[in-house]
């Protein structure tokens, strides 16, 4: 390593690093992190490319670190031509604070975008922000502005955007998006520093923050100040995206053109064609007569016809999307952990992945933590037992158990509800099944939370999307007063943890509490998770450099037809 | 005639009033809330709050429903609770969408049909009756979710003849817009094949039996003459009454075809208002399908009325 | 759909008398029924399925619930006559095991819906006048809007999908269009002379109509029962494939056609085995209803 890298390795370390940054890159030197797991908390914590190719330089790394995300490919592009993309129609609003259904969120995604992105490797990268550092242990985060970024409309976004934006979306009442700063970022916490600075004092420490404003919190678009809330459909649905919207006919089909001055580079589509579909079988027919290109999402099953067939290619992507099948701990049947336990040890995990998903997913093991998080801890993997199992009962003086397990006809949700069905009675457990129509399993009374089946029943099944970071699934499911804990487990021991969890800044100390909350989980078993969803979705084969992503967003900024 | 005329408008006027309370009941019975329904699982109860009392979804019974009468005669439908648009703007593009639709079926199955049973009865109890009757009985039999599929399967993906979806790009010429439309219609037109078939079977054995017929025989005419003068006319009664009774089906009912096909007709419309609690389009829906039903019923009752000697010359109805 | 009650629809049972020249024509209308050729075909058809609905999980094959194999979508095969479903289920056990659900739900609903409209029939069909002006307006506005769009918005609103719901609301759906045929009956029957007679005689209204009228009217009151039949079959089958009614993972036949209909290609035997079920089922009905009519119209 040259003494110039050496220098200015040192110069930034001392005058320049916060705590946080510094702690980063003593663990690299240290040997704690690997190369990966480095360029992942560097990104996340804004460490510019050059700090960190000279850290890795520093310990005999010298390959360069990764570009941005928005690189295209290195083959002849071929500009022109109109991709046309398929989405989930969609009942409510495409306005950003109010996006909660996987069409509305698909569709607003493509001429809005957002602050950060998470990739499929779960790493932190720049977008709409150039970078960002936290401070006063991380509960205050400072974001740069990337500089020069158009709306469609020809303003340059700047940070008075961001923050009239981030006061609406942390502060009207119908924010979809409150639950993801539920007592983390309220209004008042979002300053304007300078033109391209914004501030966001967090209530509580929280390391994860730059995953929370990412394009997995999809309702945080970033729109021009000058659009009232309400409006934003109607003035065009100006962002910043590589696409702007040209005309449309209301939840059925959208034309949009190429932002000409997009930020990241001229397109190579000239334009996109996204049509709603009522259903996604109709969707995967259109994709296999020729008249779609992309598609959001399709069941496992729809996607068999393309596996093998030339015209398409199947991209697959593990998600930590999952089902939780939660049972009560303070119904009579089911209060006793060890009941709960050998429940969860008579599932056959592996044979559910292969049969009834058909491969499509990765294992769960009772835990909130995805064996993809970096955060996670290695923990013991769920075996199915049913003489354990067996003798967990009995010692719990549960021989007979018998419940109902509650649920919604979602996609594999009631098969899967048969499957535990069959599994229980292996080791003696009767099992019902009670399946309700949508609008019942998610209505309620008056008090909508004491009322409404899918938190109250004794036993669910609730499908939960994919997250980034698991912050969500433990504050909301997992903590004792999480407004979504279905089996009403309180541990004061669990809450503890989940709190350190959540400030802890490094690695480290993260996986040291994801261990301790996995070991309550997985003795306590409030949750039942047996697997993670991995996606698989057929796109045409001429269609060049897409990806899927982790939320069915559709992203083209550089995807071309060949 | 003119007073049966009268008399059947008037009818169904009170019939349509009859509708409105009867709709606005059933919107009425949707448990809960519309808050819950359009904004989802996850949001909070400040959230619901604010917006049932936006949408003056908070409001006792009574007044929603005279407010909403007062706007429906005035032809203002109100906004969507859902999404922020009119109403109209919703429906109109179903409704039209639907008539179009049920209108290329029937076009398609009246002739078809008709000439099946006329075949049939005419040459009753044959292997040619039989294999006509079979063939309608068990098309009606098969759910039309099958069938559709099949066609699919058939002819866009495997022979690439027709579009998967009937939805076409704006401004697409009328040639366009049959060939989107033609797979759906063929699933709805195989569906009522079978029960027109045999309504106008029965109704051509019946004719060929009575005695105006065998005069017309003895006469001397022409074996198609006398299908066609005598025959044909009184078989075409009952077929008339059925297709009219076949019509709230045909323009509403659709909604597991429309599904497949995306097609946006009244019935998924409607459907999918329900799903979201939207009282504003469902409402609207059900009375504008309703008030479309009258309108086909009473041109068919008409048309009847000038088929139908008795009617027309006056007797004792 | 008049029905032709005249005076060769079997002597008036004036007062209880002559109860063996009833029965004789009863029978006589059986023994023609039995020869019919549709008849028994779709009899036996119908006759099939009961049993399998009665003995259900005991004679088939596999049990159509817990013998979730290993080979999951796997297609016909000597094994397993009729495929496998995506939770390694023999398909062909749970077409057997199928027929259950909506040989409960159907003929309950038809059931329900001739006898509340039969009731009503009489009722308007007697009294006429007024109470049959306003009732019949009533029945036509609610018959206005189609069965599935009116049974689904109903189901919505409830928000709950048990069997029962959707066995009272076809039910409910169909009165209108029986108490429609068993009115035009009555109004006939009104008009003979019998009828005049118990009115001289005294007797109360709900005697008239109950003792004396209804007997005659049967007929095509058992016509209608068994059209009607045919409708809820696949009304209900309508229903429960856009969600409401019987909920998966049960073997019942449009739930099947549900799952898999959208994975058609290549999973076919999953969609097209209950499908044909569903339409066996619905064909045999309408034989057999065939069959009642022509005799009973003779």
């Amino acid at each position: 390593m040259d003494r110039e890298t050496r220098r200015f390795l040192e110069e930034f370390r001392c005058n320049q690093a916060t705590p946080i940054e510094n702690n980063l890159i003593d663990e690299l030197v240290n040997g704690e992190l690997d190369r990966t797991e480095f360029l992942r908390r560097g990104a996340m914590f804004g460490l510019s490319v050059g700090v960190m190719s000279s850290a890795l330089a520093l310990v005999g790394d010298a390959t360069a670190a990764p570009q941005g995300s928005f690189a295209g490919a290195a083959e002849s592009v071929k500009v022109g031509g109109t991709v046309r993309v398929g989405l989930a129609k969609w009942g409510g609003s495409l306005e950003p604070y109010k996006l909660a259904e996987a069409g509305s969120l698909g569709m607003s995604g493509i001429p809005g975008e957002y602050l950060t992105y998470s990739d499929n490797n779960n790493q932190i990268r720049p977008w709409l922000a150039a970078s960002w550092k936290a401070s006063k242990g991380a509960t205050v985060w400072t974001f740069q502005l990337r500089k020069g970024v158009k709306f469609h409309n020809g303003q340059e976004m700047t940070a008075d955007d961001v923050v009239a934006n981030f006061k609406l979306y942390t502060g009207n009442k119908q924010s979809q998006a409150l639950s993801i700063f539920e007592g983390i970022l309220g209004p008042a916490g979002v300053v304007k520093k300078g033109r391209y600075t914004v501030e966001f004092r967090l209530k509580q420490a929280t390391g994860a923050f730059p995953y929370l404003v990412s394009q997995t919190g999809y309702q945080l678009i970033i729109v021009p100040k000058s659009i009232k809330p309400d409006t934003w459909v109607k003035s065009g649905m100006i962002g910043t995206g590589p696409f702007k919207l040209k005309n449309f006919t209301e939840k059925r089909q959208y034309n949009l053109v190429r932002h000409e001055q997009y930020w990241g580079g001229r397109p190579p589509l000239d334009g996109v064609k996204v049509t709603a579909y009522e259903t996604s079988t109709a969707m995967a027919l259109a994709l296999r007569a020729g008249q779609l290109d992309i598609v959001s999402a399709v069941s496992r099953l729809e996607a068999q016809p393309f596996i093998g067939n030339k015209k398409f290619r199947v991209l697959t992507l593990p998600t930590a999307a999952h089902r939780q099948f939660t049972m009560r701990a303070d119904d009579p049947a089911l209060k006793d952990p060890r009941v709960r336990r050998a429940v969860a040890l008579t599932i056959n995990r592996p044979q559910l992945i292969e049969g009834l998903l058909r491969g499509a997913a990765t294992l769960g093991n009772d835990t909130p933590f995805w064996t993809k998080y970096p955060s996670a801890a290695s923990v013991a993997k769920r075996q199915r037992n049913i003489a354990t199992a067996k003798q967990l009962l009995s010692a719990a003086g549960a021989q007979d158990l018998g419940f109902t397990i509650t649920t919604h006809r979602l996609q594999e949700l009631p098969d899967y509800a048969a499957a535990i069905q069959r599994y229980g009675r292996e080791a003696g457990i009767d099992i019902k099944i009670e399946v309700q129509s949508d609008a019942e399993y998610y209505g309620g009374g008056d008090d909508y939370y004491a009322t409404t089946p899918w938190i109250n029943k004794p036993a669910t099944i609730t499908e939960w999307g994919h997250r980034a970071v698991p912050n969500v699934y433990l504050t909301a499911a997992y903590a004792s007063n999480g407004i979504w804990n279905a089996p009403h487990y309180k541990n004061a021991k669990l809450d503890a943890a989940i709190k350190s969890y959540l400030s802890a800044v490094d690695l480290q100390t993260q996986r040291k509490y994801s261990k301790v909350i996995s070991a309550i989980t997985q003795r306590d078993v409030p949750i039942v998770t047996a697997y993670h969803f991995t996606s698989v979705t057929p796109v045409a084969a001429k269609v060049r450099n897409f990806q899927l992503e982790s939320i069915n967003h559709v992203r083209l900024a550089k995807t071309w037809l060949a | 005639m003119l007073r049966y005329i009268l008399k059947r408008l008037g009818l169904a006027a009170i019939t349509l009033f009859l509708l409105s309370v009867i709709v606005f009941g059933l919107s009425q019975l949707l448990p809960g809330n519309v808050a819950r329904a359009v904004l989802g699982q996850f949001a909070t109860q400040e959230a619901m709050d604010s917006f049932n009392h936006q949408v003056g979804a908070d409001r006792p019974a009574i007044v929603q429903y005279l407010d909403y009468m007062r706007g429906f005669v005035q032809g203002d439908l109100g906004l969507s609770l859902a999404s922020e648009a009119p109403v109209w703007s919703i429906l109109e593009p179903a409704i039209i969408n639907s008539l179009k639709l049920a209108a290329l079926a029937f076009v398609i199955v009246v002739p078809l049909s008709i000439l099946g049973g006329i075949a049939a009865g005419l040459r009753a109890d044959t292997g040619s009756d039989r294999s006509i009757t079979i063939f309608g009985l068990s098309m009606s039999a098969m759910p039309e979710f099958v069938t559709g599929i099949i066609l699919i399967l058939v002819f866009t993906i495997w022979l690439g003849w027709l579009p998967v979806t009937a939805q076409w790009d704006e401004g697409a010429g009328p040639g366009t817009q049959i060939k989107h439309l033609l797979l759906p219609s063929v699933c709805l037109a195989l569906v009522l094949f079978g029960y027109i078939a045999r309504i106008t079977r029965a109704g051509v054995i019946e004719a060929v039996d009575a005695d105006y017929t065998r005069t017309a025989y003895l006469k001397g005419l022409p074996t198609h003459t006398v299908i066609r003068r005598h025959v044909l006319r009184n078989a075409l009664l009952p077929t008339l009454a059925v297709v009219a009774t076949q019509t709230s089906y045909l323009v509403g009912g659709l909604l597991i075809v429309e599904q497949l096909f995306n097609y946006q007709g009244i019935g998924l419309q409607i459907y999918l208002s329900a799903q979201q609690k939207d009282f504003t389009v469902l409402t609207s829906g059900l009375l504008l399908l309703g008030v479309l039903v009258l309108i086909v019923t009473l041109v068919a009752d008409i048309v009847y009325g000038l088929l139908n000697p008795r009617i027309r010359f006056g007797s004792a109805e | 759909m008049s029905s032709t009650v005249g005076p060769d629809a079997g002597p008036p049972p004036a007062a209880a008398a002559v109860p063996s020249e009833a029965r004789t024509a009863r029978n006589e209308r059986l023994r023609l029924l039995l020869r019919t050729p549709t008849v028994l075909v779709g009899g036996v058809v119908l006759l099939f399925w009961v049993t399998f609905a009665i003995l259900g999980d005991r004679i088939t094959p596999y049990d159509p619930i817990f013998d979730q194999g290993q080979d999951v979508l796997v297609g016909p095969s000597w094994a397993h006559w009729f495929g496998t479903d995506n939770l390694g289920r023999d398909v062909f056990s749970r077409v057997l095991a199928g027929s259950r659900d909506i040989l409960l739900v159907a003929p309950a609903a038809t059931l329900l819906g001739t006898v509340l409209g039969t009731a009503f029939g009489l009722v308007i069909g007697y009294f006429r006048g007024v109470v049959d002006d306003v009732i019949s307006r009533v029945i036509d506005a609610v018959l206005v809007l189609p069965v599935i769009l009116t049974g689904l918005v109903v189901i919505t609103a409830l928000g709950r999908r048990s069997p029962v719901i959707v066995t009272i609301l076809i039910g409910l759906v169909f009165a209108p269009l029986v108490a429609r045929t068993v009115r035009a009956a009555v109004l006939a029957e009104g008009e003979l002379d019998y009828v005049q007679a118990a009115r001289l005689r005294g007797e109360k209204a709900p005697y008239v109509m109950f003792k004396e009228i209804l007997p005659n009217v049967m007929p095509p009151i058992i016509v209608e029962f068994t059209v009607r039949l045919g409708y809820a079959i696949f009304a209900v089958a309508g229903l429960t494939f856009i969600g409401l009614g019987i909920q998966p993972p049960s073997p019942d036949w449009a739930v099947q056609v549900f799952e898999y209909y959208a994975s058609i290609d290549p999973f076919w035997w999953a969609t097209l085995f209950p499908a044909l079920a569903i339409a066996s089922l619905v064909i045999a009905v309408n034989l057999v209803a065939d069959g009642v009519r022509e005799v009973y119209e003779r």
